[in-house]
């Protein structure tokens, strides 16, 4: 069999995955704190033909040797941690991130998780929760007397229960950066979680050093741009054409090779 | 026998057709790798009459793409970074790299990165890579990136993976010579319309050398039942 075919159709099978994720991005394109996601590849290994070999008498008569590559993999899908618009909404429990970091969550398996979606919202048990549901960092709780939650730019919650009363502080939202946030596994719902990849969290205030700022009123939008997905779309999909032309192309060889036995 | 060495000849056409096509294939299969090199095939005549496949990368950079992630690096210009694998010391264009759970800078795979003094062993704040391929945490230098490639007129030799096997010489590339990008990825230099048309001449050339073979074929068989009739 022509190895050309078996190497056009790794071409392929690359060109659907990244299609795969660009429609994953265009999906997404209205979640808030999404990051678009990226599909890498690399070469497979390299087979060396026709090995260097001296024919005849003369040195200069040497058959070169040459690597014939076997085509492509995917190496890793990466979602590319870059900072998304910020959207007005108004309201009080909408929080965004400037800048670097991410909101750590407690799951119900008591596990961290991380997230940089911040339309949060009141439990029953009056903490402070995502919408999903799950708890911010160590848990702030919010008395249910209270109202005009402010949250500043460095984290602090704070509200006053009635007119006229002084605001009193509630707690202080914690935020977490990693070394490589591109390593961060995507757990779906908007979470992410560390792996080696990502490094250890650090944690500290917003504001701090490295860290971003908090916008409240604000949700941060998909950094998804639809133009530039469009262009990787069409990229691909050409590519894609390109080495289904090398699997004809290959096949047709074949056929002539066989077409010679009459 | 004239006839037989032209049916040497030709077979030898054949075979290297389809080496170039095995290549304009691999180069297709790799239009969207990171870094990767599209290599050249072309013909040298053996013994004036045996075309032999020859083959050559060509190493220029590929279209530099920004990506926004401080993680991706890239090298404007000729050379590689080194790394550390299994195997020994490696090249690579650059790539996603990422930091292991001993908190070494690797590459894709998780090879270690090589700088001057060795691995890079990284805290946990952001990095900062220069133009000149100093790697920074906190203002803290932590170690130069090596860039090296084989003496000029020389290429490493492909392993996959993106890894290239360096030779017993080790060039370094001057700074001046080559930029460290961050932020950016190097994209692949296969000229996706040049390949189509090789695979296309290809395919031709392939069918006109199979139609050579028959017409040798067709006047040996005269040769041989009509010629060679007993009396």
């Amino acid at each position: 069999m022509n190895p050309a075919l078996n190497t056009a159709a790794t071409g392929m099978a690359a060109q659907q995955t990244r299609t795969e994720v660009i429609a994953n991005n265009l999906a997404n394109v209205n979640t808030t704190g999404f990051k678009r996601g990226r599909a890498q590849f690399e070469d497979l290994l390299y087979q060396t033909m026709q090995g260097p070999q001296v024919l005849g008498s003369s040195e200069t008569n040497t058959s070169p040797s040459i690597q014939i590559g076997r085509g492509t993999r995917l190496t890793a899908v990466q979602s590319l941690q870059t900072q998304g618009a910020l959207e007005q909404t108004g309201r009080s429990l909408d929080v965004a991130i400037n800048g670097e970091g991410f909101f750590p969550v407690q799951l119900p398996s008591g596990a961290t998780a991380y997230t940089r979606d911040g339309s949060f919202q009141i439990s029953d048990q009056g903490v402070l929760v995502t919408s999903d549901g799950f708890q911010i960092g160590s848990g702030i709780k919010i008395p249910p007397d209270v109202t005009n939650i402010a949250i500043s730019p460095t984290g602090v919650v704070s509200g006053s229960n009635g007119a006229g009363t002084d605001s009193t502080e509630l707690g202080r939202i914690e935020l977490a950066r990693f070394a490589n946030p591109a390593g961060l596994e995507s757990m779906g719902q908007n979470l992410l979680s560390a792996t080696p990849a990502s490094g250890e969290a650090t944690t500290g205030y917003p504001s701090d050093e490295g860290m971003g700022s908090l916008v409240q009123g604000q949700l941060e939008g998909s950094n998804v741009e639809i133009v530039q997905e469009m262009v990787d779309m069409i990229s691909a999909q050409r590519a894609y054409e390109l080495n289904s032309k090398a699997v004809k192309a290959a096949d047709e060889m074949s056929q002539t090779a066989t077409a010679m036995v009459q | 026998m004239p006839q037989l060495n032209g049916m040497d000849s030709a077979t030898s056409a054949l075979r290297y057709w389809e080496r170039k096509q095995e290549v304009v294939a691999n180069n297709l299969a790799n239009v969207s790798t990171t870094g990767f090199k599209s290599q050249r095939v072309f013909a040298r005549l053996l013994d004036g009459m045996r075309p032999v496949a020859e083959a050559q990368s060509d190493l220029s950079t590929g279209t530099l793409k920004q990506t926004g992630n401080v993680m991706d690096v890239a090298l404007d210009g000729p050379g590689f970074f080194v790394v550390n694998t299994p195997n020994g010391e490696r090249y690579t264009r650059g790539g996603s790299l990422s930091v292991d759970p001993k908190h070494f800078l690797v590459d894709a795979n998780g090879n270690q990165m090589l700088g001057t003094k060795g691995p890079m062993k990284l805290t946990d704040d952001p990095i900062q890579i220069s133009a000149d391929g100093e790697v920074t945490q906190n203002g803290v230098m932590v170690d130069t990136l090596r860039v090296e490639s084989t003496p000029a007129g020389t290429e490493p030799v492909r392993e996959g993976d993106a890894l290239w096997v360096p030779g017993a010489t080790k060039q370094v590339i001057a700074p001046k010579d080559r930029a460290v990008k961050q932020g950016y990825t190097e994209e692949s230099n296969v000229n996706s319309m040049s390949a189509l048309i090789d695979m296309v001449s290809v395919q031709r050339s392939y069918t006109s050398v199979e139609k050579a073979i028959t017409t040798m074929d067709a006047s040996n068989e005269t040769i041989v039942n009509q010629l060679a009739k007993p009396l």
